[in-house]
C-alpha cells in the first residue's frame, strides 16, 4: 500500500518540482501524468470506440481492430522492455503460436459460439504463455544485448516451425476451422461481433497493465531493471519475477493473435516475422516508454501512418516506416507522449550543436 | 562470546558464528585476486577489513554476499548453514544485509520505497511474503530514516539525492528491518567513502549504534574510522589475510606497516 | 544417404559457416567495442550480394566488380556510422534496435528501389566456373565453393593475426574488455570505433559478394544472415573472434545437416542448438569465463 502510493504520487510531484517553479507547470504536469498512467482515458476512448460499430464501415472496423490488436500488443513489450528492460525482439512469436493455435483450436469446440470462441481465445493465450515459459528459462538467463538476440532467434525459430512442419500448412498457413455456428457469429453483420469482442479484449488489457504497473510485482520488475544486483541482495529471486512477466506478456501476445487470427479468420508464417516485433518497439518507443497509455499511442500512431504510407507509396511503404523508426531513434528516444522529460525540440536544438562536437561527449 | 581462534573449524564454531569463511579463493584467469582467506566474524562486533587498492576486498565481499562464486576448496556458512553455492537472495533471506561501494538504489524510486523494498525483501526469512506485514514495515522504514536523517525527505526520488544522501541510503537499507525481520550478518563496503564530514560522522554513528545484535564486516578506507569503530581487523594484501586482530595487534606486524601504513600516514 | 553424401554435406556446412564467420565475427566486434546492436549488419551482406550481382553485369566480370562493390560497401558504412550510429553509442540498447530497425527497413527499400525484388543468380567467375565430378551417387561440387573456403580461411587467418599482433588488434581488444581503459590508454576512441564499423561491414559485405555466384540473390537476404549471425554471436561470446569462429562453423554445419536429416525441423535446428548452448552457458558457450 504504502510504497504503491508513495511511487505513484511522488514520483510526479518530486521529478516535477526539482525543475519547474511555475506552480501551474507543475501542476498541469502532474494531472497530465496521472492521465497518462490511469486507465481514465478509457472513459474518453471507449465511447467512440463503440459508436464507430454501428457508423464506420466493416473495412475501417478492420483496420480499427488492427490498431486495437497491436495496442494490446505494445502495451505488453513496454511493460516488459519499459518497465523491466527486457527488450524482446520475438513477441511476434507469442503473437504467432496464439494465431495458430486458435486457428488449430477453435473448431474442436461447437458450444455456444461466442463462448467457445472465448474459449479458444484464453486457449491460445495459455499455450503461447506456455511457450513463453518454457523459452524464458534459458533466454532469462541472459541479460541485455544477449537476451535481444535470443529472443530475435526465439521468433525466427516459431516462424520457420510455421513455416516448415506440414501441419502449419507451409507458406501458405491455414485457415481458422471455427464451428459453422462460430463463422456465422463472427461474420454477422459484417464483422461487428468481432469488433466488439476486440475492443472489450483492449478494455480488459488496458485495465490489466494499470493493474500490474501499479503492483508490487510490477514494482519489483522495475526495481530488478535499475538495480538487479541489489535486488537480489535484498531477498528477492529476480528470475522468478521476470519468467513471470515474460509468461504473462506472452500470453496477452498469445491472445491477441487468435483476435487477429479471427480477423481475416486465416493464418500464415508471416504473424511471426520479426518485422512485426521490430514495429512494436517502435511503437512502444515512439509513444513513451514505460507509460500505459504510450504503447497505445505510438501503436496508434504508427498503425496510422501505415496506413496513409500503403494508401500513398503502395510499393514502398516502409520507407516512411524506416525513417520514423530512425527519426524517434534520434530525435525522441523518450517519445511523445505529453511531457516528455526532455522536450524534443529541445533535443534537436543540442542534437544541432553536437555535431561540433566529438560524438561520446 | 569467549569463542577464540582455536575453535574456528570445528563444528561447534560453525554454529555459533553468524558468518565463517574459510579458504576462499577467486582468480581471474591467471590474476589470482584471493588466496585462501578465511574470516570469521561474532556477534556484536564490527570486523574491520583493509588493505591497499587491488587487495582483493571487494571480491572477498562479493564472494560472502553470493554476488561471485570461489573456487573449489572454499566453503562459507551463514549462522551455521553452509551457503557456498547458494544464490545471493537465499543467504539475505538468511538475515544477510549488504551495501555496495558504489551506491546501487533503485533510482526511480522514493527513498521510503527503497527502504520499504529493503525491509520486505528481509521479512520473507521469517514466513513473510510479498504482501504481508504492511504497517510494521512502514513504520520500519521510517525510523530507519531517521536514522540518518532523510525522514522529511522520505518521498524524494533517489535519483535526486547527492552522493553522500546516496550513500546514507545504503546504509539504511543494510540495517533496516522490523523487529523481527532484522539483518544478522551485514557487510559494508567502503560505506564512508565520499561522504562530507557531518555525514560521516553520522554514518559512522548509525554503524555503532547498530553493531547491536549483529555481525558487521566493514570494508574501510578511512583508517581513523576503522580503528574507532572496528573490533578486529583484517588486513588484505595482495589477495591474502595477513594478520587479524585488535588494533595494536595489526599495527604491530611488520607486513603491515611496510605494505600499508607508509601510504596511510605513519603517525597513526 | 551415403557416408560420402553427408561427408559433403559437412564440408557445405564448413563452407556455410566460413562464410557466416565472416558476418558474425563484425557483428561480434561491433557488439563488443562499440556497445551497438546492429540489426543492419545483414543490410551489409545483402548488399554486398546485390552490388555483386548488379556490378558483374555491369562491368562484365566478377572480379573487377568485387573491388568496386567492396568499395562501395565500405563508403556507405563509413557514411553511416558518421552520420547516424556516432549519436547513439551511448543510448540505452533500446534506441539501437529503433535505430538499425529503422535503417533495416531502409536499405531493403534502397535495394527494393535500385533493382528489383526478384531472385537473380550469378556464374561463378572465369578460373572457377567448373565443379568436381564425384560419382554416380554424388551431387558435383562447385570448384568455387572450395576457393571461397580457402579463402575464408585466409581471411580468419588474417583477422586473427591483426587482432593479436597488431597495435590495431591490442587497441580494440582494450576496447572490449574496458572502454575507459582504451580511453585511458591515449586510443582514439572515435576513429577505432569508425575503423571497426567500416571493417565489420565490409567483411559482411564481402561474405555477401562471395556467396553470390552460388546462392542466388533474393530479397530478404538481410534478414536470414542477420539472424543466423546473432545465433554465432550468442554461442561464441560477444566480442570474441575465437568463439565467433568456431560457433560459426558448428552452426553452419548443423544448419546444413539439419536440412537434410530432419527437413521438417532444418528452420528450427540451429535456434535449438542455441538454446541448449543457453542452459549450458549462459555467457556464450565459447566465451571465456569471466
Amino acid at each position: 500500500m504504502f510504497l504503491r502510493s508513495a511511487t505513484r504520487r511522488n514520483s510526479v510531484r518530486q521529478a516535477a518540482a526539482s525543475d519547474a517553479s511555475h506552480e501551474s507547470f507543475t501542476r498541469l504536469r502532474n494531472l497530465a501524468s496521472r492521465w497518462r498512467d490511469g486507465p481514465a482515458p478509457l472513459v474518453f476512448l471507449l465511447p467512440p470506440l463503440l459508436v464507430a460499430t454501428w457508423f464506420v464501415p466493416d473495412y475501417d472496423l478492420q483496420r480499427l481492430a488492427k490498431f486495437l490488436i497491436f495496442a494490446i500488443l505494445a502495451m505488453g513489450l513496454d511493460f516488459l522492455a519499459g518497465r523491466g528492460h527486457l527488450v524482446s525482439l520475438g513477441q511476434a512469436g507469442f503473437f504467432a503460436i496464439g494465431a495458430y493455435s486458435f486457428a488449430l483450436l477453435a473448431g474442436t469446440c461447437d458450444g455456444e459460439p461466442l463462448l467457445s470462441l472465448l474459449l479458444g481465445m484464453l486457449v491460445a493465450g495459455l499455450i503461447a504463455g506456455g511457450f513463453a515459459c518454457l523459452a524464458g528459462v534459458p533466454a532469462l538467463r541472459t541479460r541485455g544485448v544477449y537476451f535481444l538476440m535470443v529472443t530475435l532467434a526465439l521468433g525466427q525459430m516459431v516462424f520457420y516451425a510455421l513455416h516448415d512442419i506440414p501441419l502449419f500448412g507451409g507458406s501458405d498457413g491455414i485457415f481458422v476451422c471455427a464451428s459453422p455456428r462460430a463463422i456465422e457469429v463472427l461474420s454477422l453483420s459484417g464483422s461487428r461481433v468481432y469488433y466488439l469482442m476486440t475492443v472489450a479484449s483492449f478494455g480488459f488489457a488496458v485495465l490489466l497493465f494499470w493493474c500490474l504497473r501499479r503492483s508490487f510485482f510490477g514494482t519489483l520488475l522495475g526495481a530488478s531493471a535499475t538495480a538487479e544486483v541489489r535486488l537480489a541482495a535484498l531477498g528477492y529471486a529476480v528470475l522468478p519475477i521476470r519468467l513471470a512477466a515474460f509468461t504473462l506478456v506472452g500470453a496477452v501476445a498469445g491472445y491477441a493473435g487468435a483476435l487477429e487470427a479471427m480477423r481475416f479468420r486465416f493464418v500464415n508464417p508471416e504473424l511471426a516475422t520479426w518485422h512485426l516485433s521490430g514495429l512494436l518497439l517502435v511503437m512502444v518507443i515512439l509513444g513513451g516508454r514505460n507509460r500505459l497509455w504510450g504503447a497505445v499511442l505510438g501503436a496508434a500512431l504508427v498503425i496510422g501512418l501505415e496506413d496513409l504510407l500503403v494508401y500513398w507509396f503502395p510499393d514502398h511503404w516502409q520507407i516512411g516506416i524506416g525513417v520514423l523508426a530512425v527519426v524517434v531513434a534520434l530525435f525522441l528516444p523518450n517519445g511523445v507522449l505529453f511531457f516528455a522529460r526532455r522536450l524534443s525540440f529541445r533535443r534537436l536544438g543540442v542534437w544541432l550543436v553536437r555535431q561540433k562536437e566529438s560524438p561520446l561527449r | 562470546m569467549t569463542l577464540g581462534t582455536e575453535f574456528a573449524g570445528t563444528e561447534f564454531a560453525s554454529e555459533v558464528l553468524p558468518l565463517r569463511a574459510e579458504g576462499l579463493t577467486r582468480r581471474f584467469g591467471r590474476f589470482t585476486a584471493l588466496r585462501s582467506v578465511s574470516v570469521s566474524l561474532r556477534q556484536n562486533e564490527i570486523h574491520g577489513l583493509i588493505g591497499p587498492n587491488g587487495a582483493g576486498k571487494t571480491t572477498l565481499l562479493r564472494l560472502l554476499g553470493g554476488q561471485d562464486q570461489p573456487e573449489r576448496g572454499g566453503e562459507i556458512w551463514l549462522s551455521g548453514q553452509r551457503v557456498t553455492h547458494r544464490a545471493a537472495w537465499k543467504r539475505a533471506r538468511l538475515g544477510l544485509g549488504r551495501s555496495f561501494q558504489r551506491a546501487r538504489l533503485f533510482t526511480d524510486m522514493t527513498i521510503a520505497d527503497n527502504l520499504v523494498l529493503a525491509i520486505r525483501g528481509r521479512s520473507f526469512a521469517r514466513g513473510g511474503n510479498y504482501t504481508s506485514g504492511g504497517a510494521q514495515i512502514r513504520q520500519a522504514a521510517e525510523r530507519a530514516m531517521a536514522e540518518v536523517s532523510l525522514a522529511e525527505r522520505s518521498n524524494e526520488l533517489v535519483r535526486n539525492l547527492s552522493h553522500g544522501e546516496r550513500r546514507l541510503v545504503e546504509l539504511a537499507m543494510a540495517f533496516a528491518g522490523t523487529a523481527d525481520s532484522e539483518s544478522r550478518v551485514v557487510l559494508l563496503d567502503e560505506p564512508l567513502a565520499g561522504l562530507g564530514a557531518g555525514e560521516t560522522v553520522q554514518a559512522t554513528e548509525v554503524i555503532r549504534r547498530n553493531k547491536n545484535g549483529r555481525a558487521v564486516l566493514m570494508i574501510e578506507h578511512d583508517l581513523d574510522a576503522v580503528f574507532e569503530l572496528a573490533d578486529r581487523i583484517t588486513v588484505l594484501i595482495a589477495g591474502e589475510a595477513v594478520v587479524e586482530g585488535t588494533r595494536e595487534e595489526v599495527l604491530r606486524d611488520p607486513r603491515v606497516r611496510a605494505a600499508y601504513l607508509p601510504a596511510g600516514g605513519a603517525d597513526r | 544417404m551415403s557416408f560420402e553424401f553427408l561427408l559433403l554435406q559437412v564440408l557445405n556446412g564448413l563452407h556455410h559457416g566460413l562464410l557466416l564467420f565472416l558476418v558474425a565475427g563484425g557483428l561480434s566486434l561491433i557488439f563488443g567495442l562499440l556497445g551497438v546492436v546492429n540489426l543492419a549488419h545483414g543490410s551489409f551482406y545483402m548488399f554486398g550480394a546485390w552490388l555483386a550481382w548488379w556490378a558483374s553485369g555491369v562491368f562484365g566480370s566478377y572480379w573487377l566488380a568485387l573491388p568496386v562493390l567492396l568499395v562501395l560497401v565500405a563508403l556507405g558504412a563509413f557514411g553511416l556510422e558518421r552520420a547516424l550510429f556516432r549519436y547513439i553509442y551511448d543510448k540505452p540498447h533500446l534506441v539501437h534496435v529503433l535505430l538499425t530497425y529503422g535503417l533495416v527497413l531502409l536499405l531493403d527499400e534502397a535495394r527494393s528501389l535500385l533493382w528489383d525484388d526478384d531472385v537473380h543468380g550469378l556464374e561463378a567467375p572465369p578460373p572457377f566456373a567448373r565443379s568436381l565430378e564425384l560419382g554416380e551417387d554424388l551431387p558435383d561440387y562447385p570448384v568455387w565453393r572450395l576457393v571461397v573456403s580457402g579463402f575464408c580461411l585466409l581471411l580468419a587467418l588474417g583477422l586473427w593475426w591483426l587482432s593479436s599482433r597488431t597495435r590495431f588488434g591490442a587497441a580494440v581488444r582494450a576496447g572490449v574488455e574496458r572502454r575507459e581503459m582504451a580511453e585511458g590508454l591515449g586510443i582514439d576512441t572515435p576513429r577505432l570505433f569508425l575503423l571497426v564499423f567500416v571493417l565489420g561491414a565490409t567483411l559482411a559485405g564481402l561474405a555477401g559478394a562471395l556467396a553470390t555466384p552460388i546462392a542466388s540473390v533474393y530479397p530478404g537476404l538481410d534478414a536470414q544472415v542477420l539472424i543466423l549471425s546473432f545465433v554465432v554471436v550468442v554461442v561464441g561470446g560477444i566480442g570474441s573472434l575465437s568463439g565467433a569462429f568456431f560457433a560459426a562453423l558448428v552452426i553452419g554445419v548443423a544448419d546444413t545437416l539439419a536440412r537434410d536429416l530432419v527437413p521438417a525441423f532444418a528452420g528450427v535446428a540451429v535456434y535449438l542448438l542455441m538454446f541448449a548452448a543457453l542452459v549450458w552457458r549462459p555467457e556464450g558457450v565459447l566465451a571465456k569465463r569471466n
